[in-house]
Order: C-alpha cells, then structure tokens, then sequence
C-alpha cells in the first residue's frame, strides 16, 4: 500500500492503519532497532511503541515522508531504551557507532558541552550534503541506521576494510568540518 | 559533547538522507578502479581490432551476416548504407511488421528495471521525482539499430549524465548529442511541473526525426507514463 493511503487510514482512525503500517515496514523498523538494540525482543517492544507512536500523532500531524518519520521514532525510542537497558555497559552497533564517533570531537574538556543539538542536526545535513552520494550511504547507513561493516559490506559489494578506511575519511573530515563551525569550544 | 550527542543529533538529520538510504533496496555495486582499468583496456584493444582488421583485408570488400540471407559481399563504400537496408529488410522479414528504427527502454536511475516504450502508453512506477535531488534522472536507454549516431532534444528539462560512484552529474542542456546509448533526462530546477506533459525527439545522424517520447509524471504517486511515437508513421 502507498505511503499516502496509509496516512489517510490514520486520519480516518481506521485499524487496519497500522496493519498496514507494519506490513510494509516492520522489517526496516526492525533492523533500526535491532541495530542498536542487539535484542530482538526489546526491539519489538520498540517497534510496536512506535506504531503506537505513529497513532497518536497522525493526525494531527501529516508526515510528507512517512518511512523517515517512523523510522526516527524507532530509532528514538531506540536510543532510550539502550540508554535504560545499559547504563554504563553498551550493547550492539550503536556503543561501538559512539566510540567511533568520539573521534569526532577533541577531548571531552574542549568540547562546550552546551552546544544545541537541533544546530548540530543542521550542521551533520550540510555536511552529509557535501558528501558523494556513496559516502553519504555509508555513513548514515552506519550512523543513523547502526548497520554493522558486515552488512555495509553485503549492500554495497565493497570489502569491509575499504569501509572502514573510507569511514575513518569521513569521519576526520566531520571532524574538520566541526571544527570550522567552532562547534568546539 | 560526544560521541553519543552526535549520534542523538543524527536522529533529526534531513528526511532525504534517510529516506535515500532506507529506500534504496539495491545500491550499485561498488567495482573497483582495476575493473574499470581491465574495462578501459578492453574496449581499447576491441577499437584497435575493428580499426585495424580492415587494412588486413587482401580485398575492399565486407562481408555482411545476416540473420535470415547467406552473406552478402559488397563494396566497401556504399557497406555502411547496404548493411542497413539489408538489416531493415531482415527485421521486417523476421518480424513481419513494419521497420522499427529503433527501440527505447527507460527506467528511473534509482531501482527499476528498463521497460520497452511502445505505442501504448507505459505507466512506471519507482522512485524518480525530480523535484528531489536524490533522483538523479529518468533513464533513457536506446538500442538503435541502424544508426551510429543520434540526438535528442527536449521540450523541457535537459539531459544530464552522472556517475554513481563520485555522485558527479554532468549537465548536457536540451540536446544531447553522442554516439552513447544511454542517457539521463530530469526536469529542471526552474520547470518543476512535472505532470505537464514532456516531448523528447529523436533525430538520426541526417537530422530527421526517428521518434518521439512523451512523458508525463505524477508525483503524488510516483509513476511516469511515457509513450513512443514513431513520427514516420
């Protein structure tokens, strides 16, 4: 079912609108939450909010992109439950994304730990935006959808150390690129 | 700040990133610089070999092979416009329909297979829009079957070439002009009705008129709708 017949099943207050939600996306919400999750059955739960999610605000709201909409509010609902399971102990792809994306930034006593993330949203779009469209896959494939290397690797063809060389690339030109903005302080 | 407060600012990222990379069923395979170097080479040696075996001929003739008549000797000056005809009697022959000059296939650069335009109207669903930047164009895919050069002009929005490793696009303007057989067109920036209806001509190497594609979109539920139309007819 199209992405707009399904908006208008939740406008109409219909059951079958998440039905038909989970129908179509239920394996890409998985994989966002297992990714970060590393658990099958809290990924589920997370998934299932999300579609409760979705219920409770459509409408009033209307997504002009509906697979971008669900799937961060999985990957929100994601995060906070990895941050409530884990505590101190990180689980999956997403601890080993953190570590990697630590890289980022100069040591935590530099970094102006105020700087607001919704301007940091805006920055990571102008740079994924100078990015070449392969790059730019790779990284939000690893850093917005947690995919391991191993799965990076079957989608694009491309060995997993080629991977993690471009990505190490990627990474210090974000690096360079946030440093230019003086989001360090 | 850490690595954790970009990982959480990347949640808010463009929808467009994540819809590119959630959508995207099939990437392109990555090949490597020495496939593309064997690649180069090979079509090297295949130029020097077509452009050398006809100074090795003892005689200036050319044999042509058909598929339904026993090899046709001819001479060398008038090969080119005798392999044609003898090529369109063929196919006539073979299909028992009027000559075709050529066939057009399109398809959206992004995921879907390439469909044989006819006179009926095709209707194709996938993810080119060109009101989003991530569609990088509509496929044009010709397979020309006796001539070695053509050019296309379009009413609207140009013709644009890009490549899927460096995501480079190269702009060509309204016409579009090569020996290639594949070509990408998209609306522009400044013309973005994408439901007005759009004509790209095909000319022959002489400058007349092979064909026409019509093509009209709908971007509410992502569909084109393109038609050939033989203007000989």
């Amino acid at each position: 079912m199209e992405d707009e017949a399904i908006i208008k099943l939740f406008f109409s207050r219909s059951e079958r609108a998440v039905a038909e939600l989970a129908e179509k996306y239920q394996k890409l919400c998985m994989k966002v939450a297992v990714n970060i999750l590393g658990n099958m059955q809290d990924a589920e739960e997370c998934v299932n909010d999300a579609y409760l999610g979705v219920w409770n605000t459509v409408p009033p709201q209307k997504p002009e992109n509906l697979t971008a909409f669900l799937c961060k509010i999985v990957r929100n609902l994601s995060l906070k439950r990895c941050t409530y399971n884990t505590a101190e102990k990180r689980k999956g792809n997403y601890g080993v994304c953190i570590e990697e994306l630590d890289e980022c930034l100069a040591a935590s006593d530099t970094v102006e730990s105020s700087f607001d993330s919704e301007e940091l949203s805006k920055l990571l779009d102008r740079f994924l935006e100078g990015l070449d469209k392969t790059n730019r896959f790779l990284f939000v494939k690893r850093y917005w959808f947690a995919d391991s290397y191993e799965a990076l690797s079957r989608s694009t063809g491309m060995k997993e150390q080629a991977i993690r060389t471009r990505l190490s690339r990627i990474r210090a030109g974000l690096k360079k690129f946030l440093a230019e903005q003086e989001v360090f302080a | 700040m850490n690595g954790n407060d970009i990982m959480q600012a990347m949640t808010n990222i463009s929808d467009r990133y994540i819809a590119e990379c959630a959508e995207q069923k099939r990437p392109k395979r990555y090949l490597s610089p020495v496939f593309y170097g064997s690649l180069a080479a090979a079509a090297v040696i295949a130029v020097g070999v077509m452009l050398a075996v006809p100074k090795l001929a003892d005689s200036h003739t050319a044999v042509v092979q058909t598929t339904s008549h026993a090899p046709v000797r001819q001479k060398d000056d008038d090969s080119i416009m005798m392999q044609n005809d003898i090529a369109k009697e063929d196919i006539a022959a073979a299909t028992d329909t009027a000559y075709v000059p050529l066939s057009v296939k399109v398809y959206t650069a992004q995921n879907s297979e390439p469909v044989a335009l006819t006179e009926e109207p095709v209707t194709i669903k996938g993810d080119f829009n060109p009101l989003l930047s991530s569609s990088k164009g509509l496929g044009i895919e010709l397979a020309i079957t006796s001539q070695s050069r053509f050019t296309l002009k379009t009413d609207g929005g140009h013709f644009l070439s890009w490549d899927s490793q460096s995501g480079a696009v190269t702009n060509y303007g309204q016409t579009y002009s090569a020996a290639g057989t594949t070509i990408f067109w998209t609306l522009s920036s400044s013309s973005p009705e994408w439901d007005t209806p759009v004509t790209i001509t095909i000319f022959d190497e002489n400058g007349s008129p092979l064909s026409e594609i019509h093509i009209t979109g709908d971007e509410s539920t992502h569909t084109f709708t393109a038609v050939l139309q033989d203007t000989k007819k």
